[in-house]
C-alpha cells in the first residue's frame, strides 16, 4: 500500500471516527465513570483503527452499531481489568448496589427510580439489549450487528427482554413504591 | 411480523420512558458535552499513530517497530499495541520454551493457552485468510465457564491441532494480571457464548485472528482449514 492510498485510508477512518467519536462518548458515560469511560474510548479507537479493513467491508448502515459493538467489548474487559485489580467482583456481588454520589444517577431530578428498579432485576444482556434500543436508538437489526448475533435473533431478545421488564415494572410497583436508591447494577459497577 | 413488531403502540410507550431516563439526556447526570474538533482530531490521530496497521508483514515482523505509543495516554492503550502473531521472546517466556503450540496438561486433556497482555509491544497484521491458514492451532468452542483471569472453552472442533491436542475436548485461556482490552479487538468472553480461536507458540491470535463464532469469521476459518 502506498502512501497515498494510506492517506485515503486515514480520511476515511477520520471520518467515521468523527460521527462515531461523541456518540461512543455518550455510550460509555450511560455505563460507567467519566475516567473509565475515557480510555475506554481510546481502547475503541484503536481497535476501530486496527479493524477498519472489516468496517469498510460492512453496509454503511452497520458501520455505527459495529462500532458500538467494540465499545462494549472494551468496556467489559476494562471492567475485568478493573475488578481485578481492585478485587472488588465478590464484595460486588455480595451487597446490594447503592446509588453512588459520584454515578452517572446522582441527581436529584426527575428520575424513573420504579424503572430503575425493574432494569436492576434484568439480566445483563437484557439491560443492554433494551440501552441499546432506547437510548442508543438503535433498531433489532442494529442491535444484532453490536451484539454479534443476527437480526431476527436481536429481534427475539428485544422483544423477550421488554416483556421481561414490563413484568417486573408490575411487580416493582407493588413490593417497591420507593425503590429510589437502586441503580442498574451495570452503571455503578466502575464508579469510583 | 417479527416479535418486536407485535405491539407497536406499547413497545413505543416503553421505549419513551426508558429513553426519558437515560442518563445522558441533555440535563442528565451522564450528559456529554461533546469535544471539539481539534480534541476530536487528536484522540483520531492517538489511536492511528498507537497502532500503525504493518502492511507489508512478514512471519518475522512482530516486533514491536510499527507501534508508536503515545506515553501520555493510559495503560489501556499501550495494550492497544498488543500483538499477537510471531512475538517469539515474549512467546517463549510465556510458554516456557515448550516447542509445541501449546501446552499439553496430560492429565486432564485440557489445552491450556495464554492470552497476551498489555506488556507485549508491536503492531497488527492485517486479517488475510493466507495468515489463518498457517496457524498452528485453530478450534471452536464455547465459553463455559469465564473467571476474572481463566476463559474455559468446551471444544466442538478442532480445524487445526497436533495428534495430543486433538484428544482434548477443552481448552483454557489465562489472561495475565495486565490488560487484555484490546489484546482480542474487544472480544468478550461470556458464558454459553461460542468462539473460533487460533494460537501461535501457546498465545491466542487477537487482531481478527480469534474471535465469536460469527458467520462471517466462520467463513473464513472453512475457507482457510477446510478448502
Amino acid at each position: 500500500m502506498n502512501d497515498q492510498d494510506d492517506d485515503q485510508r486515514h480520511m476515511r477512518f477520520d471520518s467515521l471516527a468523527r460521527e462515531a467519536v461523541p456518540l461512543l462518548a455518550r455510550y460509555l458515560r450511560r455505563r460507567t465513570d467519566p475516567e473509565t469511560a475515557d480510555d475506554v474510548l481510546g481502547d475503541t479507537l484503536v481497535v476501530m483503527w486496527r479493524r477498519f479493513d472489516d468496517v469498510e467491508d460492512l453496509p454503511q448502515g452497520s458501520r455505527l452499531p459495529w462500532c458500538y459493538g467494540v465499545a462494549r467489548g472494551c468496556l467489559a474487559n476494562a471492567r475485568r481489568a478493573n475488578d481485578r485489580r481492585r478485587g472488588l467482583v465478590r464484595r460486588l456481588a455480595a451487597q446490594p448496589v447503592q446509588r453512588s454520589p459520584s454515578g452517572p444517577h446522582n441527581d436529584t431530578e426527575q428520575h424513573d427510580d420504579e424503572l430503575y428498579a425493574a432494569l436492576e432485576t434484568l439480566s445483563d444482556t437484557d439491560r443492554e439489549v433494551l440501552r441499546l434500543w432506547a437510548w442508543e436508538q438503535l433498531e433489532p437489526r442494529e442491535i444484532g450487528v453490536a451484539l454479534g448475533i443476527s437480526a431476527n435473533a436481536a429481534s427475539i431478545r428485544l422483544h423477550r427482554a421488554t416483556e421481561r421488564l414490563r413484568g417486573r415494572l408490575g411487580v416493582t410497583r407493588k413490593t417497591h413504591p420507593r425503590a429510589g436508591h437502586v441503580v442498574p447494577r451495570q452503571e455503578s459497577e466502575t464508579s469510583p | 411480523m417479527t416479535h418486536h413488531e407485535q405491539h407497536p403502540r406499547r413497545q413505543d410507550e416503553l421505549r419513551a420512558r426508558l429513553a426519558a431516563a437515560d442518563p445522558a439526556r441533555p440535563g442528565g447526570p451522564a450528559h456529554v458535552v461533546d469535544e471539539s474538533p481539534d480534541v476530536v482530531s487528536t484522540r483520531i490521530e492517538e489511536a492511528v499513530m498507537t497502532t500503525r496497521v504493518t502492511h507489508n508483514p512478514t512471519r518475522s515482523s512482530g516486533d514491536g517497530s510499527g507501534a508508536r505509543p503515545n506515553a501520555s495516554r493510559s495503560r489501556w492503550l499501550a495494550a492497544a499495541a498488543v500483538i499477537v502473531l510471531v512475538t517469539a521472546a515474549a512467546a517463549a517466556a510465556v510458554v516456557g520454551g515448550v516447542g509445541d503450540e501449546a501446552r499439553d496438561s496430560r492429565s486432564g486433556r485440557t489445552v491450556a493457552l495464554t492470552v497476551p497482555g498489555g506488556d507485549t509491544m508491536a503492531s497488527c497484521l492485517p486479517f488475510d485468510v493466507g495468515f489463518l491458514r498457517e496457524m498452528p492451532l485453530a478450534f471452536s468452542g464455547t465459553a463455559t465457564a469465564v473467571t476474572d483471569d481463566e476463559v474455559a472453552l468446551e471444544v466442538d472442533r478442532w480445524y487445526k491441532a497436533g495428534a495430543t491436542q486433538r484428544e482434548a475436548a477443552s481448552v483454557t485461556l489465562s489472561v495475565p494480571g495486565g490488560a487484555a482490552s484490546v489484546a482480542l479487538d474487544g472480544v468478550e468472553f461470556t458464558e454459553g457464548e461460542r468462539y473460533l480461536v487460533t494460537a501461535t507458540d501457546g498465545q491466542v491470535n487477537g487482531c481478527g485472528f480469534s474471535g465469536r463464532a460469527t458467520p462471517e469469521l466462520t467463513a473464513a476459518y472453512q475457507e482457510a482449514f477446510t478448502g
